[in-house]
């Protein structure tokens, strides 16, 4: 059975003496957006308003009850509350600057242990428009600019001098791995790059892209890549990136992509190649090891879908590590309001074989109703013996409703059979607010409950 | 290698195939902007009612009485001037256009003239502006908070790739085409699903703990677009103690040739680093490995 025991990681700017009451922050947190929904509520009323700013607010709240074993067959209850918060402020100083955070606490005051991941950060920048063709954006922010993905603490410019050409530059410190407050250091853990893109037509563009990481003083990585996306025979779309890591001398990753979409009464093929040496960055211990096999892999998709959405889909996952090889067969019959599939997984990653299915029904204007079913059965090595099985039945039910214009509630009950678990039975119970106010004639106009 | 290449190779012959066979020659008008405005012809003249329009839907492009104005269209020797297909000559079609709330009046009305969206008007074929440039002035609150400023009820804002399967391959478009993604996304999309607590909407099967293995080996999908450190492996698998079941062999490891955990390793590297990476300090392998 599964014990869960979490240790404090103590790295936020809470020290482990504030944080032991954390485990009631979410539901105090929850009790503040209620108070802060009553406040809001009135703006509904407002007049709209024709200057100035525009925000917009998301208030999440989630509970997830379930229990597990414990040690001397005890077991324990758990109420495990979830509270997101994510706000935008638009149209600051003339239109200029934009902010953004959004971030997360989480506990479960029934359960007396530590955990490591009661606060996160996810973002928090401002996004300072310089002029119509120069951004800044500085803070906590996603970054995905060509061969860098990465959560960034830092700045981002990005310059369009032309219609056909865009440029970012960007630097900062890595955010830490489980975005907790504390903000990242340069000195562990630092990152700058840049990409610029071309439209060479509307049918072609190029870009090349380059960073820089460096992990505890040492350059981990150097990744150069060129990206191409084109567009052929009218229904033909083709993107792929091409990345040389200079760090290690060798091409780090190879991926192609190829979507064919003919028309609408046609099936949808898509095909997916990657070839890519494994992620060990130079700064890594196990640099060393330089022989390691690389992974390729391959990814093909057919899938149709009437207007009335029936349809069907059928896929194919291969994965090759020099003779070592994995693959997946998946076939899906699609319905109106369901999904009925079968996927089948043989070699070296482990053999499954796998019914599923989905159904989500709209019942009123305001309410939705879903259901999960799977039965899986699976061994985590190739050519298992009928001893190395085991099995998995998940089964879930729940409703969304919309109880009013940016008022959504969300319950699902869960059951799990499962090698560790003979029933396990969980319930979730979500509450999401969002509400916004602006200036804009079409959008925002009343204020107050939106969605 | 050689399944890839053979995969490959009958993947995109089928499909170069399949796009040439359905490829057609459909009749297109060449329209050559720029002698028109050497003629200095005003705008109006082609694009009538342009400057009072309020909705994208009416296109303002000239029909053939309108060329025919100064064109003689009945001359059947002639129609290659204007027709690319003369056999299936068609006429004009409007472009599909979205945003059907866009007014020109408005824009015009603000001071803009028409190069601010279409770019220089004097050359052969002037742009159609994209939404990247609607966003450089037109910048919303959040996701979908201000859709209406362009868009009327009743268009279909979805593009066709969005379908049933979409979420196997978004993170593949969201590495290479982010621009795209950001034409109608923010960052909150992704953090509505990747917010890390799994709840709702829930990036993972119920029974993921248990099979995640099996995702992990086969690289199906990139566990690092969310869990970028290894720290993320290595603190749940410690505190559960869950071990690979390989490192139970009595063979793992065997002197002098490392036993079966040298060859393992050979394939999957990544897996040693998500568990004994130590963060830049020598982990449990500096026993023998040195370092």
């Amino acid at each position: 059975m599964i014990a869960v025991t979490k240790t404090c990681r103590g790295r936020s700017f809470f020290d482990d003496s504030r944080r032991a009451p954390c485990r009631f922050f979410p539901f105090v947190a929850m009790t503040v957006w209620l108070l802060v929904a009553l406040l809001a509520a009135p703006a509904a009323a407002a007049p709209p308003a024709t200057t100035g700013t525009s925000w917009w607010l998301n208030l999440r709240s989630t509970a997830y009850a379930y229990q597990t074993d414990e040690a001397a067959g005890t077991t324990r209850d758990h109420l495990r509350a979830y509270q997101h918060v994510s706000g935008t402020v638009t149209g600051l100083a003339g239109g200029r600057i934009k902010l953004r955070a959004s971030s997360r606490v989480a506990g479960d005051p029934g359960y007396n242990g530590t955990d490591d991941d009661v606060t996160r950060l996810y973002t928090a920048h401002a996004e300072i428009r310089l002029d119509p063709r120069l951004k800044a954006r500085v803070g906590r922010q996603y970054l995905r600019e060509g061969v860098a993905g990465l959560t960034l603490d830092g700045l981002w410019l990005s310059l369009r001098p032309d219609k056909r050409v865009d440029v970012s530059l960007w630097g900062g410190a890595r955010a830490p791995y489980a975005h907790d407050l504390e903000v990242g250091r340069l000195s562990d853990d630092s990152a700058y790059g840049g990409r610029i893109g071309y439209t060479v037509s509307p049918d072609l563009r190029l870009a090349v892209s380059g960073a820089v990481r460096e992990r505890n003083g040492l350059t981990a990585e150097r990744p150069l890549g060129l990206e191409a996306t084109a567009a052929a025979l009218r229904s033909l779309r083709v993107t792929g990136r091409l990345t040389y890591d200079l760090e290690h001398e060798d091409w780090g990753r190879m991926e192609a992509y190829a979507r064919w979409m003919p028309a609408p009464d046609l099936p949808v093929l898509t095909v997916q190649l990657i070839d890519r040496r494994p992620a060990i960055d130079a700064a890594s211990y196990f640099a060393r090891f330089t022989d390691m096999k690389r992974i390729r892999m391959a990814r093909a998709v057919a899938r149709y879908e009437t207007p009335e959405r029936f349809g069907g889909e059928l896929e194919y996952t291969g994965t090759f590590i020099d003779d070592r090889k994995s693959s997946r067969l998946g076939a899906a019959v699609l319905l109106p309001d369901a999904r009925l599939g079968y996927s089948l997984r043989l070699g070296d990653a482990g053999e499954e074989s796998a019914f599923y299915g989905d159904v989500q029904r709209r019942l009123m204007s305001w309410l939705w109703v879903s259901g999960h079913a799977s039965l899986v059965t699976y061994a985590l090595l190739e050519d298992a013996s009928p001893r190395d099985e085991r099995e998995l039945t998940t089964l879930s039910a729940g409703l969304r409703a919309d109880l009013r214009p940016g008022l959504r509630l969300t319950a699902e009950v869960q059951s799990i059979k499962t090698p560790t678990y003979d029933e396990d039975v969980r319930l979730l119970v979500g509450l999401n607010l969002s509400m916004a106010r602006g200036v804009s004639r079409l959008g925002l106009d009343r204020g107050g409950w939106l969605r | 290698m050689k399944p890839m290449i053979r995969i490959t190779t009958i993947a995109l012959v089928l499909l170069a195939a399949a796009g040439l066979t359905l490829g057609d020659a459909r009749d297109e008008i060449i329209f050559p902007h720029d002698l028109h405005f050497e003629e200095d012809i005003d705008c109006a003249t082609c694009h009538e009612g342009i400057a009072e329009s309020r909705s994208a839907l009416s296109t303002h492009r000239p029909d053939m009485d309108v060329c025919a104005d100064c064109h003689d269209t009945e001359d059947d020797d002639l129609c290659a001037q204007c027709h690319t297909n003369v056999d299936e000559a068609e006429a004009l079609t409007p472009p599909t256009m979205s945003g059907w709330n866009f007014s020109h009046a408005a824009h015009l009305g603000a001071d803009m003239d028409c190069a601010a969206c279409h770019g220089d008007v004097s050359v052969a074929s002037p742009s159609r502006p994209d939404k990247a440039l609607c966003r450089s002035c037109h910048e919303t609150a959040e996701d979908f908070t201000d859709c209406r400023l362009c868009h009327a009820e009743g268009e279909t804002l979805t593009p066709r790739d969005h379908g049933t399967g979409w979420t196997s391959f978004h993170g593949v478009h969201a590495r290479l085409e982010q621009n795209r993604c950001d034409l109608c996304h923010t960052q909150s999309t992704c953090q509505d699903c990747h917010a890390g607590d799994n709840v709702r909407p829930r990036s993972h099967d119920l029974d993921f703990a248990f099979g995640h293995a099996m995702e992990a080996r086969g690289r199906e999908t990139d566990c690092m677009t969310c869990h970028l450190e290894p720290e993320y492996c290595s603190a749940c698998h410690q505190a559960e103690r869950v071990m690979p079941r390989n490192h139970s062999r009595a063979d793992w490891v065997r002197l002098p040739d490392g036993g079966r955990h040298a060859e393992d390793g050979l394939f999957d590297l990544e897996g040693c680093v998500a568990c004994h990476d130590a963060g830049g300090e020598a982990p449990m392998c500096a026993r023998c490995h040195g370092g």
